[in-house]
């Protein structure tokens, strides 16, 4: 039952936009960012395989991995700190598991608002987001604008960031 | 707090910043992407904080897309799909039944994922005759019935229990965020907060329900339907009161009435039948003895018996069947064969 799920397709979902976050927040510019990110998903398909439950843990050890080498490597040690300093402050860092699962009061507050959320729009985000069914085939399923389910998803994008913003 | 038409208030900041989190998701950015995204970013240092928000909300649906009820909210939008689909034209170009049955696979195909673990489980498991209490990590307590066995996982994420043999009753203890799920034979069982019992008999599998609400899925059906795509029947939802019967060998399953009392009397020892085949109640008395009652034919297992008895009184229970009933025992070197009647 051991089944690796190696889809390339669904990492990518997945992890681009927490790692892009990631590296863009360590490096300078998102040529790099772009860069680290594919070189993340190259090591992982080079690695052995790895169960879901410890792949994200192992994807940011490579993230983790390649930053500090390219800080090693550009003398800019100084920046990496600051940053990591920075971060702690948010205590926002998309990617490392041990924040995700000490961030459940967060996770429980993005569960309530989704099920707030109006019915299409929260099928919309689950179907697109969850189920990484193509905008397109969404669209045409319900026979709607490609567009309009852009409408939703940002609705929905939106709405629930809010609601889990942290309050001070 | 939430109004319904607080989702429509959405700036035209947040929405590019979500437009951005599924740009980024979908596609490397090309080197104009990037530029975009720089100036956008430079433009007000409210944006990075708002993308970073985005980029939360993507990253913690992961977290909780296992939840059992989320995974019913999955199982409505994949159905929504599908029904729009077939009512916007007869024959649709993407598969029937292919949503449909990706809604059915859904908790299974979680649950194998998070299966896979390096550690070894913790294992509690009861000689004949014995019944014994446990208490987890989790502050959920087990009873297990004699001759029973469990093979426990816990992590961070999730609550995973196999019952490898016999019977035991669960009283799961609260936590939303780690869903409880037990695995028998062909079905998987999840919960959230809530008593059940689970008992593996030779060709059938009981799930009992004391209090609460689980889900049940079938492992086989799941683990077919996502190879070959065909229409799989739904998860069932258990509440109080009712009792699932799933038949190992023809993977029916039923779900029927049951009295809570009695269908609890194990744990204290006794051993209630209401109109059960033979084959069942002699399965469950052979848990408290190390002489095994055998029955000589298929007519006679299937024979319907009541009672109530001490489960560690093999000779009433011999004694009170074969008065009730047309059968006779006798006893062999190291078992005891029930046959009709002569």
């Amino acid at each position: 039952m051991a089944e690796p799920v190696f889809n390339l397709d669904q990492l990518n979902r997945k992890y681009r936009p927490p790692l892009i976050a990631f590296f863009s927040r360590r490096v300078n510019n998102l040529t790099e960012a772009e860069d680290m990110t594919q070189e993340v998903f190259m090591r992982l398909m080079k690695a052995e395989c790895q169960s879901e439950n410890t792949q994200s843990a192992y994807i940011f050890q490579i993230a983790a991995n390649l930053v500090r080498d390219r800080a090693r490597y550009n003398h800019v040690r100084r920046k990496y700190a600051e940053v990591i300093r920075a971060d702690m402050g948010t205590g926002i860092d998309p990617l490392d598991p041990h924040r995700i699962t000490s961030a459940r009061e967060t996770i429980a507050a993005l569960w309530t608002s989704i099920q707030t959320l109006p019915e299409p729009t929260q099928q919309i985000f689950i179907l697109y987001r969850v189920e990484n069914i193509p905008k397109q085939q969404i669209a045409d399923a319900f026979g709607i604008h490609a567009r309009t389910v852009d409408k939703h998803l940002a609705k929905a994008l939106a709405f629930l960031s809010k609601k889990i913003e942290r309050r001070p | 707090m939430i109004s319904p038409s607080e989702p429509d208030h959405i700036s035209a900041a947040e929405a590019q910043a979500a437009q951005w989190c599924m740009l980024i998701a979908e596609r490397p950015l090309s080197f104009e992407d990037q530029q975009d995204l720089d100036r956008w970013m430079a433009a007000d240092p409210a944006h990075a904080a708002q993308f970073e928000q985005m980029v939360a909300v993507w990253q913690y649906t992961d977290a909780i897309a296992e939840l059992p009820g989320f995974l019913s909210l999955r199982a409505k939008a994949l159905e929504a799909m599908e029904a729009a689909q077939v009512a916007q034209r007869p024959t649709p170009w993407y598969q029937r039944g292919k949503l449909q049955a990706l809604a059915a696979c859904l908790l299974l195909v979680a649950l194998f994922n998070g299966w896979n673990w390096h550690n070894s489980p913790d294992i509690y498991a009861t000689q004949l005759g014995e019944r014994r209490h446990v208490q987890l990590a989790d502050g959920s307590s087990v009873t297990l019935d004699a001759d029973s066995q469990i093979s426990v996982r816990f992590s961070d994420q999730r609550r995973a229990i196999h019952l490898d043999k016999g019977r035991a009753r669960f009283d799961v203890a609260k936590d939303p965020m780690r869903p409880f799920a037990v695995t028998a034979a062909t079905q998987a069982v999840v919960a959230v907060g809530t008593s059940f019992s689970v008992e593996l008999l030779q060709d059938q599998l009981h799930v009992t329900m004391f209090e609460g609400e689980v889900a049940i899925l079938s492992k086989q059906q799941v683990a077919s339907a996502s190879k070959s795509l065909k229409s799989t029947p739904a998860a069932a939802n258990l509440t109080v009161g009712q009792e699932l019967v799933a038949n190992l060998r023809s993977g029916a399953t039923k779900i029927q009435k049951t009295n809570i009392d009695r269908a609890q009397s194990w744990e204290n020892g006794r051993i209630d039948f209401i109109d059960i085949p033979l084959a069942t109640a002699v399965e469950r008395m052979n848990r408290y003895s190390d002489t095994p009652i055998i029955i000589a034919d298929a007519a006679t297992r299937r024979m319907l018996v009541n009672g109530v008895f001490d489960a560690s009184d093999q000779h009433s229970f011999l004694v009170g069947l074969t008065s009730l009933y047309p059968l006779e025992y006798k006893t062999e070197e190291s078992t005891i064969v029930i046959s009709k009647d002569r």
